[in-house]
């Protein structure tokens, strides 16, 4: 086995930022370009480019998954979710005080003695990722889910939350690539490909009850040159939430029906 | 396809052309199998991919360094450089040191303009690069423990270059009502006798008001006839404003900042997409308006430097304008620029409250703004027409 294919085998690191609200938030380029050219699984890049900070257009890591394409890599089981700042303490433990920071270096590498001229900060460490340590800081999807939906300003329910996500996995199976909606006014946008060089298709809106919003929706869509979708799930959603296995119910495969609506002006 | 010609020289910082994204003309709308749309894309997924491995850094010559203290959560710099510091973080210590708190720690780092080091309590000031741990963008952002979406919004404006402080409550220190004079005419006998006579008419919501009162304008009447609607009551919602924005501007001092030109409120829908509430924005709209009780100085823009380019045809047209008003009376100058300056009330409202939506990482503003129709407390109105009632029915001069 190459040591690219060794690589390959193993877990996406997912970080888990206990914050506000629990965030898993990407800081490995490696990551970042696995999940997209393997899963494509898209992200939003959140953070300052270094190079251009004065830009709101190229932007950086820390890249930040929605909580959907999270599971979704779970389901798919190719992620670990690591609690990360009991991994990042745990692994400065390891160091015993003796920190060798590697934070000065030099830009000119011709000379070998030059004096060290930049201060780094590096996005995390690297690819050394150390799986004993990992072993240790796992965080199962359950308890991602709890915290998610304990979290004070989360106002989803689990019924919901497992509907919401019957539909984002129902497309993400059809082969699209799929970005946050709020551009558009939806709850998700759906691309044939990579969003780098393709027009987004659609714009998705996962529950409706009032027409208006309907008319409203397709008509902006298809002034976008977009279609509308809505979509329902045969999954019922008045179950109780009580004893709930949230695992296996986000897990099952309901019947989905999508809607197509465009603005059809007769005359 | 060939993979030589996509792999760029490490170390060369990629520049703009290579970073640039496909615009919006040139993307496709479906992929159609073909090797040039492959390799386009892929150059695009390479070009992005080295812009996210080129390294965050600054030179040892403007060198800035922090110490994060985990016990406040917030981040300590003995030694604060660079022009940062006009608008971030708090005055501590007697050596000149500054505190940052979470949000402004972790813009500086991710620019990379700052490197902060995790100490245990015990390391001074001076050998904490040697004694503290250099700590990684990964392992700030846990520490930190910001509320993501006012983090993307801080550092959203701040790299437009806007100046942001967190907003703090000023409500215990100012009383919350004014007092309200009242009047109240207590008819008496002599009253009623002057009434009867056709010398005194009733108050204008008395049914009696129309056949006792001689008008002798329009505007008296429309005056009579305004409802006098009391301010609604002040209440309580759930929004907290968020951050104090100015536009940028040299001489700003944090120690004494003027009124802020934006009030900010983070608004998170990622899981919930409903509006604020009345009661909220009614809220919000009320804290701002006992906070910002003086009057804004308009800051005087420097004046323009004269481009080479050719005027546009907006300039010509303001120009002609500008050329035609000065042909006219003094009188009717000073109106048009009173009706103009009262438009733009109008049109703005008086208390503006900006909230800044995130949904799933993505922003969005929105700008909510009290209406003014009866143009009170205009002062530039005021300044023009002193004795004046400023509603729009009342149009003469």
């Amino acid at each position: 086995m190459s040591e690219n294919e060794l690589a390959a085998s193993k877990p996406i690191v997912l970080p888990l930022i206990d914050s506000a609200n629990p965030e898993v938030l990407i800081f490995n380029t490696t990551a970042i370009r696995r999940l997209r050219d393997e899963y494509g699984i898209l992200g939003v890049l959140i953070g300052t480019l270094a190079q251009y900070p004065q830009q709101n257009v190229f932007l950086s890591v820390p890249l930040k998954l929605m909580v959907w394409e999270v599971i979704w890599l779970f389901e798919q089981d190719v992620c670990v979710l690591v609690d990360w700042l009991k991994y990042c303490n745990l692994k400065k433990d390891a160091m015993n005080g003796d920190y060798k920071n590697k934070n000065l270096i030099s830009l000119d590498k011709k000379k070998a003695d030059t004096k060290p001229d930049f201060l780094i900060t590096t996005n995390d460490y690297g690819e050394e990722d150390d799986w004993e340590l990992i072993d240790q800081c796992k965080v199962t999807l359950q308890s991602y889910i709890d915290k998610y939906l304990s979290s004070p300003n989360c106002k989803t329910t689990i019924p919901q939350l497992i509907s919401n996500y019957h539909k984002f996995k129902h497309l993400k199976n059809e082969g699209y690539f799929i970005s946050p909606g709020l551009k558009f006014g939806g709850d998700l946008v759906i691309y044939p490909g990579d969003p780098l060089r393709y027009h987004s298709y659609s714009i998705i809106k996962f529950d409706f009850v009032d027409i208006n919003e309907i008319i409203v929706g397709g008509r902006l869509a298809t002034g976008v040159k977009k279609n509308m979708i809505i979509m329902e799930s045969s999954h019922a959603k008045e179950q109780s939430s009580v004893g709930l296995d949230v695992a296996n119910e986000l897990f099952s495969d309901p019947t989905i029906t999508a809607y197509s609506i465009e603005w059809a002006g007769f005359g | 396809m060939s993979q030589i010609d996509l792999i760029e020289p490490e170390d060369e910082l990629p520049d703009y052309s290579q970073l640039s994204v496909p615009k919006r003309g040139e993307k496709e709308f479906q992929p159609d199998g073909t090797t040039i749309q492959q390799s386009a894309l892929q150059t695009s997924l390479e070009a992005m991919y080295s812009a996210l491995d080129s390294l965050r850094m600054h030179h040892i010559k403007q060198k800035l360094i922090g110490i994060w203290r985990t016990e406040d959560n917030c981040c300590y710099i003995p030694h604060p450089r660079g022009g940062y510091f006009k608008d971030m973080g708090v005055p501590s210590g007697k050596k000149g040191g500054v505190v940052l708190n979470a949000i402004e720690c972790l813009y500086l780092v991710e620019r990379g303009s700052m490197a902060v080091y995790l100490g245990d309590g015990n390391n001074s000031e001076e050998d904490i690069e040697s004694t503290g741990l250099a700590l990684n963008l990964s392992y700030l952002y846990a520490l930190a423990k910001v509320d993501l979406a006012q983090y993307q919004i801080y550092s959203y404006l701040k790299r437009l270059g806007y100046i942001i402080q967190p907003y703090t409550s000023k409500m215990d220190h100012i009383p919350l009502f004014k007092p309200i004079k009242q009047t109240k005419m207590k008819p008496n006998y002599l009253v009623g006798l002057a009434r009867n006579w056709g010398i005194l008419s009733y108050p204008s919501f008395h049914p009696m008001h129309f056949k006792t009162k001689h008008y002798f304008n329009y505007t008296d009447i429309f005056k009579s006839l305004s409802l006098n609607t009391e301010s609604i009551p002040k209440t309580t919602g759930n929004l907290k404003i968020t951050f104090r924005v100015w536009k940028p501007t040299p001489s700003f001092s944090k120690k004494s900042p003027p009124s802020p030109d934006f009030h900010v409120v983070v608004l998170d829908t990622s899981t919930d997409t409903k509006f604020p509430s009345f009661a909220d924005v009614q809220a919000l709209h009320d804290e701002i308006s006992s906070t910002n009780i003086k009057p804004k100085e308009q800051v005087k823009s420097p004046p323009k430097k004269k481009s080479s380019m050719p005027p546009s045809k907006k300039e010509l047209r303001a120009k002609r304008q500008a050329e035609r008003q000065s042909k006219l009376d003094q009188s009717i100058q000073k109106r048009n620029a009173y009706l103009n300056s009262r438009d733009q009330h109008l049109k703005n409202g008086s208390v503006t409250v900006v909230i800044a939506i995130v949904n799933q990482g993505i922003i969005n503003f929105v700008n909510l703004s009290r209406g003014n129709f009866k143009l009170k407390e205009c002062d530039n109105l005021d300044n023009v027409f002193p004795n004046k009632t400023h509603s729009i029915i009342y149009n003469e001069f």
